[in-house]
């Protein structure tokens, strides 16, 4: 790692598209928030489609042997991220509005759309 | 231009890791520099040294591996995604006391913190998903 | 600052061109890949023509992935296909991409 520039440039976009308990990619795209964060990063996340199903306040993975999302999820402010925006349609579809473990920015198409100009760089998990 | 490539797809599942090694063979060829490829999730499994397709088939960790020794190109696997899949180097397999290592010397394990410096430090990052 | 659009999932899985298109730009492009190509069809391209031409979208197919599949005939001749030079080449002359699968 170069120690040219210590203090992060790039406004990265995390676009996360997963559900919460289908596999490692949902809390493999936190980790890399957490690293991020570490590195001070200047992150925006994007919930969409069944990654907004991550946000639900009330889960219980231990009963199928999974570590639970959200308490990584609801830490991450404490990391210093703060951009939280979610896909209001998805939310409208599985009817989730309120009870998410994190303060969100609900968003709709036109929103994510500029979201995704104004990044330098996009990751999709 | 600098790239780096994030890899998500697990060799042979799907089409991901073949799609990135013509992709790196393409820039390679092209006046663009490549900073680092970055293996994650399921893709951290191009860096076994046990692979065996069958003669007929890629041998695609192998021919990741001949991209690093004709081009030296910085491979990196995150750590904690291959030891969970049971894809070790020597530290690793003596650490956690298994019987051998697979982790072919042509990559490097590492932690995020490769990828967070590759985003900031590259001009373009392709995501080659799942 | 055009965004290139990368999408590998066949029209089985629509929900990844449906976000692709929802969130894509005026001018940006989208290129398919792998079993994305499926879309260069005539019959799945038609469902997503109209939204390509509204937003100015600019279409690019993976040449290897259409010959692979056997469909390279059958593309609508109006699409471009690239190789992967080409891909790398768009990657270039686009200021950054987005992978939807």
């Amino acid at each position: 790692m170069t120690s040219n520039s210590t203090k992060a440039r790039k406004k990265v976009l995390i676009i996360l598209t997963q559900s919460p308990c289908s596999g490692s990619l949902s809390r493999e795209a936190i980790d890399y928030c957490l690293a991020a964060a570490a590195f001070e990063q200047d992150l925006a996340l994007l919930f969409t489609g069944d990654a907004v199903l991550q946000l639900i306040k009330d889960q219980n993975p231990s009963v199928i042997n999974q570590k639970n999302l959200t308490k990584t999820l609801s830490a991450l402010p404490i990391y210093g991220i703060e951009k939280f925006y979610v896909d209001l349609s998805s939310l409208v579809k599985y009817g989730i509005n309120d009870n998410l473990c994190l303060p969100t920015i609900k968003v709709d198409a036109n929103e994510i759309s500029k979201l995704l100009t104004n990044a330098d760089t996009i990751l999709n998990f | 231009m600098k790239y780096s490539l994030v890899i998500l797809g697990a060799p042979y599942s799907t089409q991901s890791a073949t799609t990135a090694l013509s992709f790196t063979e393409a820039l390679l060829k092209s006046d663009h520099q490549i900073y680092r490829v970055f293996f994650y999730h399921d893709a951290v499994h191009c860096g076994s040294s046990l692979s065996q397709p069958p003669q007929d088939e890629l041998n695609i960790p192998a021919e990741w591996q001949k991209l690093k020794q004709t081009h030296d190109i910085d491979l990196v696997i995150c750590i904690a995604a291959a030891v969970k899949r049971g894809v070790l180097d020597n530290n690793e397999a003596s650490r956690h006391e298994k019987n051998g290592a697979n982790l072919s010397s042509s990559f490097e394990l590492s932690g995020l913190g490769q990828l967070v410096d590759a985003t900031e430090h590259s001009d373009r990052i392709i995501t080659f998903g799942p | 600052m055009k965004t290139l659009h990368i999408l590998s999932r066949s029209p089985e899985q629509p929900s990844a061109m449906d976000r692709c298109l929802k969130f894509s730009s005026k001018n940006d492009s989208l290129l398919l890949i792998e079993d994305g190509v499926y879309f260069a069809l005539p019959s799945t391209l038609s469902k997503i023509k109209q939204s390509l031409d509204a937003a100015n979208i600019t279409l690019y197919v993976l040449e290897q992935d259409l010959v692979a599949r056997g469909i390279h005939k059958q593309t609508d001749q109006s699409i471009q296909t690239v190789t992967y030079d080409g891909f790398v080449e768009l990657t270039a002359t686009h200021n950054k991409s987005s992978s939807w699968y």
